[in-house]
């Protein structure tokens, strides 16, 4: 079904709009828990806290591209599971994904207006918009989705080496183009 | 910042970068297909090129003589009648792995770093790959004898380094693009730039060129 009727069934407050969207996206959505999350239980519930939460954002919002508010959202609620989970609950795919990052940022607690957040998001836009695609999307894969090296691999083709050493390349320059833009990392 | 706020600032990017992202080409294939397509214009334009210039090729043809002490370290390969005069000290320190060069489905040959290809450090957290050690790969496109602007201006180009052509083959170098050696050893690190800093010492040798073929190497610098 087109995501337009899908989001009028919401909007209409029909019931089978989850099962709409959980016939579409749920394998996307599933994806994306267990990428975050290893136990089977609670990618279930992460999924299952997924479609409650787009029938509560709908109405009142008529997202442009649902498939990425779906998995905003997914991806979001998984992470709040996933920090209050022990780590042996955590998929260590996503926690190396997680200490990947320190490359970008000196690491230590920073406290961030509401403005300065909105900067730093508009930065890094624009810093992945001029990426090559090629890079951008492995990038994407990896720390928004959270997909393991394997997987991305399996995906493009491409060897382990060349995967990390896109995403080191990525990390590396994301840093200095923060830095250069004032950005205190 | 610490990770978890760079992770929440990323996990705000904009949805349509999301949605690019949500289903990736099979970039390999992609490339694969990429490199054919070039080296088939490639291919279509030499046939042409071979015949008309062969009897210009013969008319001109010369000999180099390249002179290799001999003492020197060296390695042939038998396969394509080429011989490389390597710097003295790789003695004992290099590896030769012969392989295929799929696209043409030619020998190929790997030149390693032997203390690092020996090591098998793995390069990655599942151990299935390990530092190689790689400083280049050689292969021969036969059939396709080029000149160095000839082939800077095929699609072949892309691939690898021209070295040298004879009257009925094209010798390419290609040179590992990865890290090569395990980055916590420096007694690796050393090792492997110093060999790579070598590497323009390597001369090259066709051997039996006289006996097989009416044509000359030529050589580029």
């Amino acid at each position: 079904m087109d995501d337009q009727k899908i989001i009028e069934l919401y909007w209409e407050r029909k019931e089978n709009a989850i099962q709409e969207t959980s016939q579409k996206y749920g394998g996307l959505v599933t994806r994306i828990a267990q990428n975050i999350l290893s136990s089977h239980e609670d990618c279930e519930e992460c999924v299952n806290d997924t479609y409650f939460a787009v029938w509560n954002a709908i109405p009142d919002k008529r997202p442009n591209l649902f498939s990425a508010f779906i998995s905003r959202i997914t991806r979001n609620l998984a992470l709040k599971k996933y920090e209050d989970l022990s780590a042996s609950k955590r998929n260590p795919s996503a926690v190396i994904s997680f200490d990947e990052l320190d490359d970008c940022v000196s690491g230590t607690d920073s406290v961030e207006s509401e403005s300065e957040s909105r900067r730093i998001e508009s930065l890094i836009d624009n810093f992945l918009w001029q990426l090559e695609k090629e890079k951008r999307n492995i990038f994407i894969r990896r720390y928004w989705y959270f997909d393991s090296i394997e997987n991305i691999c399996h995906y493009t083709g491409f060897t382990q080496s060349k995967v990390k050493s896109m995403l080191y390349e990525t990390r590396r320059k994301l840093r200095a183009y923060l830095e250069r833009e004032g950005v205190e990392i | 910042m610490n990770k978890k706020q760079l992770s929440e600032h990323i996990g705000n990017m904009d949805d349509r970068l999301v949605q690019q992202a949500e289903q990736i080409p099979f970039y390999a294939a992609l490339h694969r297909q990429k490199r054919i397509r070039h080296l088939l214009t490639a291919a279509a334009v030499f046939t042409l090129m071979v015949s008309s210039f062969s009897i210009g090729a013969l008319a001109f043809a010369r000999e180099i003589v390249v002179e290799v002490p001999a003492a020197q370290e060296s390695v042939t390969l038998e396969d394509i009648g080429l011989t490389l005069s390597l710097p003295e000290d790789w003695k004992g320190c290099y590896e030769v792995i012969e392989d295929t060069f799929v696209p043409y489905n030619s020998p190929m040959w790997e030149f390693c770093v032997k203390p690092i290809y020996d090591a098998q450090t793995p390069a990655d957290e599942s151990g299935e790959l390990f530092y190689r050690g790689t400083l280049f790969y050689l292969f021969q496109y036969t059939d396709a004898s080029m000149s160095a602007e000839e082939f800077e201006q095929s699609g072949i180009a892309g691939i690898g380094r021209y070295l040298f052509s004879t009257e009925h083959a094209t010798y390419v170098i290609m040179y590992a693009t990865d890290v090569q050696y395990d980055p916590s050893n420096k007694d690796q690190e050393r090792l492997y730039q110093k060999m790579m800093s070598e590497i323009g010492e390597i001369r090259f040798t066709v051997n039996n060129i006289l006996e097989n073929h009416t044509d000359g190497a030529t050589f580029d610098d």
